[in-house]
């Protein structure tokens, strides 16, 4: 199933919240589904993505490119951010976690082969201590 | 929620003849470009994927990287138009949700959409064409 993502979500898994920052937040947020493309959606890897809320109010998803877009105030309170992968993966992100921790996370690329790739998965975010 | 929203979202086509130098990184034509995005298969969360007819209107800048605005049934939502990984991919919000969407040389695109009340993810498949 999870032929493109799951490495890169193990990789991010791996990589530590390398530069936290005075009065940064940083949550562990684990995937629990994970949808790929037009397949049917299967349990989440159980993998832990840091995500870090940055002293100066922006997010950061350690290990995925730089943010393009920090939160978005007054819209649904919820922090909303764009990455744009610059590694290997080539992915573009997009990751929403809600008031509650509820995370939803969306990756494009267009793979090997050309082809149009887009994923999706959804979980918890709890704040790391 | 959303199978009620989204198909009701604009499906506005308009005509001419902008272009993008290798697809994606430079507006030939002077002034603004659009495109025209059309989707067929629409993905709801973890709920198997159906048929759609959804489609918006993209404006974009003069030069990338810059600012996009999507013309959706629901209003406009702004942000980004930028190449990034050598491919064409625009960022966008509105008071509803976020979104981000993916072209390829071929004209094949990828929608995503965030919302949070409830929380949702959803994808499109379908293909965006530029217009003027």
């Amino acid at each position: 199933m999870t032929r493109a993502v799951l490495p890169i979500l193990a990789g991010l898994a791996c990589l530590t919240a390398s530069a936290a920052q005075a009065q940064a937040q940083a949550y562990d947020c684990l995937i629990e589904t994970f949808c790929e493309n037009i397949d049917t959606c299967e349990p989440g890897p159980n993998v832990l993505l840091p995500l870090v809320r940055l002293a100066d109010g922006g997010y950061r998803l350690d290990g995925v490119g730089q943010p393009i877009s920090g939160d978005a105030p007054g819209n649904f309170g919820a922090p909303v951010i764009h990455f744009l992968d610059a590694t290997q993966n080539r992915l573009s992100f997009m990751v929403t976690m809600d008031q509650t921790g509820g995370l939803v996370v969306s990756g494009q690329r267009i793979n090997e082969t050309g082809a149009a790739e887009v994923m999706s998965a959804k979980g918890h975010c709890e704040a790391a201590e | 929620m959303m199978r009620m929203i989204l198909p009701g979202l604009a499906l506005l086509v308009t005509a001419a003849g902008a272009a993008l130098a290798d697809g994606v990184d430079i507006i030939e034509e002077p002034g603004e470009a659009r495109m025209t995005c059309q989707y067929t298969v629409e993905c709801l969360d973890e709920e198997e994927c159906t048929f759609a007819q959804f489609g918006h209107d993209l404006d974009l800048p003069k030069t990338l990287p810059g600012e996009a605005t999507m013309a959706l049934g629901t209003g406009e939502a702004k942000g980004t138009a930028r190449v990034a990984n050598g491919v064409f991919v625009v960022t966008a919000t509105d008071q509803f949700g976020s979104y981000m969407l993916t072209r390829m040389m071929d004209g094949q695109a990828r929608l995503s959409v965030h919302f949070a009340e409830p929380l949702t993810v959803v994808n499109y498949h379908g293909s965006c064409e530029f217009t003027e």
